[in-house]
């Protein structure tokens, strides 16, 4: 019975487009083969930002984008994407439903944060802070020592990103550093973070026993509960 | 160590009864609330009986569009086709934060609503004073609440209207106003209120928030994904996993070697030259 609606009668495309990635059995990724090329001659933080950018990092972007996305990486489980991902792991063996809550909290975490930063990612482009660095400046001596070791370990590259130049925080830095790299969209910057920070946060989750509920600090924190009997 | 205690108004587990939103469950809500009053009750702290939880009820049954080949229903289906209904529902809600479908819309709409009342103040029912501020509006922008995708007339307003006037709840001061602005809008850009309007005017005539009115709309919507993630999950659809490549265009970039491949193809071809050299 042929059935008739507005979807059917609608002129729709027939086909669904692929940008970045060819199907079948020798996949291509913004043209490059990935089997003979990518596989055998870059690394797998060069193949990332190609996915985002579209281009392969030359030499100095390279080693730049593999060391942003490494001090990016690590998110403690007093974070709500580890915490979470730690609950759902206790609840149940399935690590789909694990990777899905911490990829949920990851996102959500990350856009929060690209939030914060939204009036000065235009800034970051051409690396004038003036007027912006103190409400990113650093909250603690320790987390100056930490911007100050990501200058060291991009080396030259610091050249490349002038807001470096200013006090700022660790996570404004590292933002700064993946914009000066190529990634020029916010949603790239939040993709390559989260693309770094899921599989530190699946395994501080799959440290964990599936059901070992009695393991889990269920009173942490404290709620308390407000409403008791209002209107019985 | 000092810690902030986190206050919730939702619920506490008591030995022997549960808490919800100051009602003891077992007590004051067991066989005495529906399933209108509860969702209402979780969402807004209030209870809804009679003719508000009929209206309530009527809502959520006009919001029936399971179609699986829509948008945020498509995106729960292709997920629940690994066999998870849940992980299913799960990708269908996070498509819709933000969505231009959905109950983020619904939300949007009633923000809306409630600033053009405002505007309108005591000249609510004056059209010349209305059309005013729908061309203000309109100047501005796409007005958000009219118009449903693929067709002229949304089927679900149609329902909710005769609904509406079966529970001689149609004199609603928002449901009034969509319906002015229906006329009007329809008389300058040939749309009509949606779905998302109508609900949106609904439920601030019931005395509900923006934020309240989009998590209302979701636990309606959500019906047509829990129909679409256990159908999807049952069937594991392999074309739904994986269409046929027939079924993809391909428009990147076309094939290239990489500066790395390139340099090292260079260098084979002067192999032959290396190896007449004293490195042989």
């Amino acid at each position: 019975m042929t059935q008739h609606g507005p979807i059917e009668d609608k002129a729709l495309p027939s086909r669904l487009r692929a940008h970045v990635v060819t199907t079948g059995y020798r996949p291509s990724l913004h043209g490059y083969d990935v089997q003979s090329d990518l596989a055998r001659n870059y690394k797998h933080t060069d193949v990332i930002f190609t996915s985002l950018v579209g281009e392969l990092p030359d030499d100095v972007v390279s080693e730049a984008f593999a060391v942003a996305l490494t001090f990016v990486s690590t998110v403690t489980v007093a974070e709500a994407p580890a915490h979470a991902a730690v609950v759902a792991r206790v609840c149940g063996p399935r690590a789909s439903s694990m990777l899905s809550v911490a990829g949920t909290a990851l996102a959500e975490q990350t856009r929060e944060l690209l939030d914060e930063h939204a009036a000065i990612l235009p800034k970051l482009l051409v690396g004038a802070l003036n007027g912006s660095a103190a409400t990113f400046a650093p909250r603690s001596s320790d987390e100056r020592g930490a911007v100050e070791r990501l200058r060291v370990a991009l080396g030259g590259f610091v050249r490349r990103v002038p807001a470096l130049g200013y006090d700022i925080r660790l996570d404004t830095a590292i933002i700064a550093t993946l914009v000066a790299c190529g990634l020029r969209d916010r949603e790239l910057v939040e993709v390559a973070i989260v693309s770094a920070r899921l599989p530190v946060v699946c395994a501080e989750a799959l440290a964990w026993r599936p059901g070992a509920l009695r393991d889990y600090p269920m009173d942490l924190p404290r709620f308390i509960y407000g409403d008791r009997n209002v209107d019985a | 160590m000092l810690m902030p205690e986190v206050e919730t108004r939702v619920g506490h587990a008591d030995w022997a009864e549960n808490q919800f939103r100051g009602y003891a469950v077992n007590r004051d809500l067991v066989g005495k609330d529906g399933w209108a009053s509860i969702v209402s009750l979780a969402v807004s702290g209030r209870r809804v009986e009679g003719n508000d939880a009929a209206v309530l009820e009527d809502v959520a049954v006009c919001a029936l569009a399971a179609d699986p080949r829509i948008w945020p229903v498509k995106v729960a289906r292709l997920v629940s086709a690994f066999g998870s209904p849940l992980l299913g529902l799960a990708a269908g809600h996070a498509a819709l934060e933000g969505a231009l479908m959905g109950p983020v819309p619904t939300g949007g709409a009633a923000k809306m609503l409630m600033g053009l009342r405002e505007r309108l103040g005591d000249r609510v029912e004056d059209p010349a004073t209305m059309e005013q501020v729908l061309d203000d509006l309109l100047s501005k922008g796409r007005v958000s609440g009219f118009g449903v995708a693929f067709r002229g007339v949304d089927e679900r307003v149609v329902a909710m209207k005769a609904r509406l006037h079966v529970h001689a709840r149609d004199g609603g001061v928002y449901w009034r106003l969509i319906m002015a602005l229906d006329g009007i809008m329809e008389r300058k850009k040939n749309l009509h209120v949606n779905f998302s309007m109508a609900t949106a005017a609904i439920l601030l005539d019931l005395g509900y928030t923006p934020d309240e009115i989009t998590l209302i709309m979701s636990t309606y919507l959500d019906v047509c994904f829990y129909a679409n993630v256990h159908e999807g999950a049952q069937q594991r659809s392999d074309v739904l996993r994986r269409l046929p490549d027939a079924c993809v265009e391909y428009v990147g970039r076309a094939a290239r070697l990489s500066p790395r491949a390139e340099a090292k193809r260079t260098l084979d071809s002067q192999a032959p030259v290396l190896s007449d050299t004293s490195y042989r």
